[in-house]
């Protein structure tokens, strides 16, 4: 049948054109897959795409290395909401869910900061008694105004949940934050832009800086609650392996061969069509005078 | 009538000649046909981009683009399938030709506002294609634009969303257009329960564009605001809450895929009485049911956020909700099956299609009280379960039924018959493959795949591939059906007036029909599904 | 077929676009009402801010041209061009007024560094940053359609000018002075729930 043969050489024409239309093409798990290749990140190429690639299995968790049962290095000092200096010693001295982020983050630590908020206020364990919440900024640009602006926030998406005292933004200045986000095994980097890229996860520590759990993600209520309760008891014990939320601004310069391409053929496909209509036009004498150039 | 006198060649307002005649009509007719070749390029657009993503899907890691250009495609899919395609598709060009004359009325009440709806439309999409050409490219947020990602993507989501805002001003007033036109413009002898099915279910569309749309257009104004003037209505940083915007998103858009699937449902109520040679089973449950849709599914919106973090008791509530959405779908498909029960069936394209509508919009619907039921959402949420359910329901439901009016349709719209063989190979094909592309994806949901993702674990890689396969093989069913249908339009006009023996007034006119519509004022039986006049005239 | 004057189908249409205007600002007013419930104290606090007395004299302002548009359609029921075309002249004016104080009243905001996305309101409490992020853009956007409304009855005075709008034919008048209540109408909503009720 003419038609259907026709149609089968229109689609392996819009086959091959897809194909040949993106930059070469790679088949199978790319070649590295450390987390280590997001220093290409901003770059564009494949480098970019293997860092955040969901087909390397270890590559979740490459970003987050869990060091359950090692402790926090404690005497390490941080500035406070009003600038003072605050070393961890001193707030740790009860289970704490110790949450790395940046203030000023463009992606999903926004969202991911208000969904803690709203999950402390929904949790069995009472904020103050049985624990207590700190954030700590891993971009150490950042002040300790940016961290009380981010507090007040986050302390009224709880509702009231959580005392003033119980929930602490810190800052601090690079040595102290790499030590600590390495303690923790927790990997970011950061962009040309001043972005950074990191997981969202958060570590749940006991009073004596044990660390007991990791929670990641969208920080449901009953992961957290497990957490403060294992923290409570001083029992490291396994996370649930959610699916790992990162957090990144996409390049757009990335993939720009198969972008244009779509644009070729969309104009392609359009000139198709108003051909099309205009020889069906041409053949029936003037009997549908279709003109599709107003718009586009 | 000889063919010089139909309204393919007479203008209307008369005298109007060349590209005139069609850009400055007022005749509904002219303005379905035109439609129908803006909306044909864009489904085809829109169905090559999916094939593009899936093939992408068919291997691990970066088989043709990578991550940011996928992003960009399912929104850019996304986008088009559902402003450009779903929502106008058969309101605007099967409710635009056909609603006026099921009435008995020589067009719409406001001819003018139509040409301005058809005018809205192309610019809109003019929009859309601007947006894929200029500054950073297209969206790649998804086509639900979530906040924050939406305020702060570097793609052209204003343009974009622009875009939609005046693509849902067309369906607006094309909305306002046929609910003056029911009221005002019914033939006197017709009462309400002679009205044919078809005419019904836009009526019930019409309201709920007309009462959804506009919340989306505020939702999108707010987007363009913030992210020109960064108010922080949807920043938790600022004190906004960005689940608000996702409720106002879905206020709108789960009300317009009964905007989608309604229409269809009309379809589908005209053609199977048709090829039964018997009435319709259960007019008036159709009807009352066509009505319920368009309010219950204006309540159930939430259904898309049960992991966005809601109070428990929003989520009990709206899941409830959407389970009584089902009851009236439910009666639909009782009284579709019931009308072919004892019937006198004559197999054609368009029926054969509709029967895949009943079949595979009935799956869609059982997979979507999966999805109504919070507890076991959370589990597919956001999964391929739910890409599978949707397009059960929008393309198996909708795009089939699309394809059915347009085979059913056709020789009155232009007068000429189309070979019914390519019609069948093309149905089968579509359909066989519908269901190796779509029911591999029902699985992998369940299994965990994500959505969205242009890559994912090892163990869905065989999923994937074999997908792949039936997107192919849909596509070529899909693509064959319409090179059919479109050379058929070289044959010459030879069709009947009443190809198929149907009983609404479309079919008591000529094929195609004059630019008045009725020469002689219509014949309004006393019920529009009334079969014994065909009957008597086939013993003969 | 011949053209027919449908009167009441035409009020159909209008009626029905008006409807879908209102749902347009009906979204805005349910954000209004849920980050009310969120931030009762700081809407109060921002409220107090806002002008009473300009907004009393914006309603009377509003409230008279939409009874001198009534009276412009009465009038051209009654064959009376120029008080049709006087009324209408002075609803235009009513509607500049309109425009003009809120000019000013947000010049005023702007001067003291309240505007969206100012040091101010970022630095500030995140409510009072979204009270008057609500309140400029629905402000806004009333203003916006208090525009679109004067066009509108400018052309209707155009065309009673001109004889096109006539005792027998006056759907276009009859519509634009329903838009026209609407923008009244709507304003009606606005003017309570930012000056008064806080």
């Amino acid at each position: 049948m003419r038609f259907a043969l026709g149609t089968l050489v229109f689609i392996l024409t819009l086959l091959l054109h897809a194909g040949g239309g993106g930059p070469a093409c790679a088949h199978g798990p790319p070649a590295d897959g450390g987390a280590n290749s997001a220093a290409a990140v901003g770059k564009g190429g494949q480098e970019h795409d293997s860092a955040l690639s969901m087909t390397d299995a270890r590559a979740p968790k490459e970003w987050v290395e869990e060091k359950t049962g090692a402790y926090l290095p404690l005497e390490l000092v941080f500035r406070d909401e009003d600038g003072r200096p605050l070393s961890l010693e001193g707030i740790v001295d009860k289970p704490v869910l110790l949450l790395p982020v940046y203030y000023y983050c463009a992606g999903s630590c926004s969202r991911n900061l208000a969904n803690l908020a709203i999950a402390l206020g929904r949790l069995k364990s009472v904020p103050g008694r049985d624990f207590r919440v700190v954030a700590v900024s891993i971009n150490d640009r950042e002040k300790s105004e940016d961290a009380r602006r981010a507090k007040k926030t986050f302390i009224k998406l709880a509702g009231g949940k959580i005392p003033e005292g119980e929930w602490r933004f810190l800052t601090g200045d690079r040595e102290a934050i790499t030590t600590l986000t390495a303690a923790i095994g927790y990997r970011f980097e950061q962009q040309a832009d001043g972005t950074f890229i990191h997981p969202s996860a958060l570590v749940a520590v006991a009073s004596d800086g044990r660390i007991i759990r990791y929670v990641y993600g969208d920080f449901i209520p009953g992961d957290v609650d497990m957490a403060v309760y294992d923290a409570g008891r001083n029992t490291p014990s396994l996370s649930v392996k959610r699916l790992l939320d990162i957090c990144f601004n996409p390049d757009p310069n990335a993939s720009k061969g198969v972008v244009l391409a779509v644009k070729a053929g969309v104009l392609a496909i359009f000139a198709a069509f108003t051909a099309a209509v205009l020889l069906l036009y041409r053949r029936r004498g003037g009997r549908r005078d279709r003109n599709q150039g107003v718009k586009e | 009538m000889t063919a010089a006198q139909s309204y393919l060649e007479q203008s209307s307002p008369p005298g109007r000649t060349g590209w005139k005649a069609w850009l400055l009509t007022h005749d509904h007719k002219r303005l379905g046909l035109m439609y129908l070749w803006a909306i044909l390029f864009w489904f085809v657009l829109a169905v090559i981009l999916g094939l593009l993503m899936r093939t992408e899907l068919m291997g691990m890691g970066r088989t043709i683009m990578g991550p940011e250009a996928y992003n960009s495609m399912f929104t850019l899919h996304g986008v088009i399938m559902i402003f450009l395609f779903g929502i106008p598709a058969i309101p605007s060009i099967f409710g635009n030709f056909f609603l006026p004359i099921q009435l008995g009325a020589d067009d719409v009440f406001f001819p003018r506002l139509n040409l301005l709806s058809w005018y809205l439309f192309m610019f809109g999409g003019g929009f859309a294609v601007f947006s894929l050409f200029s500054g950073d490219g297209f969206p790649d947020t998804g086509w639900t634009f979530y906040v924050p990602f939406s305020i702060s993507s570097a793609g052209n989501v204003s343009l974009t969303v622009t875009a939609a805002f005046i693509l849902g001003m067309s369906s607006m007033l094309t909305g306002l257009n046929f609910v003056t036109t029911f009221h005002r413009m019914r033939d006197k002898a017709m009462g309400p329960m002679q009205i044919p099915l078809f005419t019904w279910s836009l009526y019930a569309t019409a309201w709920v564009q007309i009462l959804a749309t506009p919340v989306i257009a505020i939702t999108f104004v707010l987007v363009v605001l913030e992210r020109f003037l960064s108010i922080g209505l949807f920043e938790p940083d600022k004190g906004g809450d960005p689940l608000l915007y996702q409720h106002l998103f879905w206020m709108y858009s789960h009300p317009a895929v009964y905007i989608i699937i309604l229409p269809a449902m009309g379809v589908i109520s005209e053609i199977i009485p048709a090829f039964s040679r018997k009435s319709i089973f259960g007019y008036k449950a159709i009807v009352y049911s066509s009505l319920a849709i368009a309010i219950a599914g204006s309540l159930v919106w939430a259904h898309h956020m049960y992991s966005s973090g809601m109070s428990d008791v929003s989520v009990f509530v709206f899941s409830l909700l959407t389970f009584l959405v089902a009851v009236p779908s439910a009666v639909k498909v009782f009284s579709w099956v019931s009308t072919m029960y004892k019937g006198s069936i004559a197999m054609s394209p368009p029926f054969f299609l509709s029967l895949c509508f009943i079949y595979l919009f009935t799956v869609g619907g059982l997979t979507g009280l999966v999805l109504g039921a919070a507890g076991t959402d959370i589990h597919v949420h956001d999964t391929h379960f739910v890409v599978a359910h949707f397009h059960f329901v929008m393309l198996g439901g909708t795009g089939f039924a699309f394809f059915a009016a347009l085979h059913y349709w056709w020789p009155k719209m232009f007068g000429v018959m189309y070979r019914n063989r390519p019609a069948y190979v093309g149905a089968v094909a579509a359909a066989v493959g519908f269901v190796f592309h779509f029911v591999p994806m029902l699985i992998l949901g369940m299994q965990g795949m994500p959505r969205r993702y242009y890559d994912y674990l090892p163990q869905y890689e065989t999923g994937n591939f074999l997908a792949g396969f039936g997107a192919y093989l849909l596509v070529f069913g899909l693509l064959l059906m319409l090179l059919n249908l479109v050379f058929s339009l070289r044959n010459p006009r030879t069709a009947p007036a009443n190809p198929w023996g149907g009983t609404t007034l479309e079919w008591s006119i000529p094929s195609p029909p004059p630019v008045e519509n009725f020469t002689d004022s219509p014949n309004i039986k006393d019920f529009p599904y009334d079969f014994s006049e065909i009957v008597s005239n086939s013993n003969k | 077929m011949t053209t027919r004057i449908d009167a009441t189908g035409t009020r159909i249409g209008m009626w029905i676009f008006l409807y879908s205007e209102i749902i347009l600002f009906g979204g805005l007013f349910v954000l209004y009402a849920v980050y009310f419930y969120e931030y009762p104290e700081l809407f109060a606090k921002g409220g107090k801010e806002l002008n009473r007395i300009i907004g009393s004299l914006n309603t009377v302002v509003l409230l008279v041209s939409s009874f001198t548009v009534a009276s412009s359609i009465t009038a051209i029921q009654r064959g009376k061009k120029g008080q049709a075309m006087g009324f209408l002249a002075f609803s235009i004016f009513c509607g500049l007024v309109f425009v003009v104080n809120k000019y000013f009243e947000w010049g005023a905001k702007i001067h003291h560094d309240i505007y969206p996305n100012s040091a101010t309101l970022q630095d500030g409490e995140p409510g009072l940053n979204i009270f008057f992020g609500l309140y400029y853009v629905i402000t806004g956007l009333h203003g916006l359609h208090v525009i679109i409304g004067m066009v509108l009855l400018t052309v209707s005075l155009i065309l009673v000018l001109r004889g096109r709008i006539t005792a027998s034919r006056y759907a276009l008048l009859e519509n634009s002075g329903l838009y026209w209540h609407l923008v009244d109408l709507i304003w009606i909503f606005v003017f309570p729930l930012f000056y008064l009720v806080l």
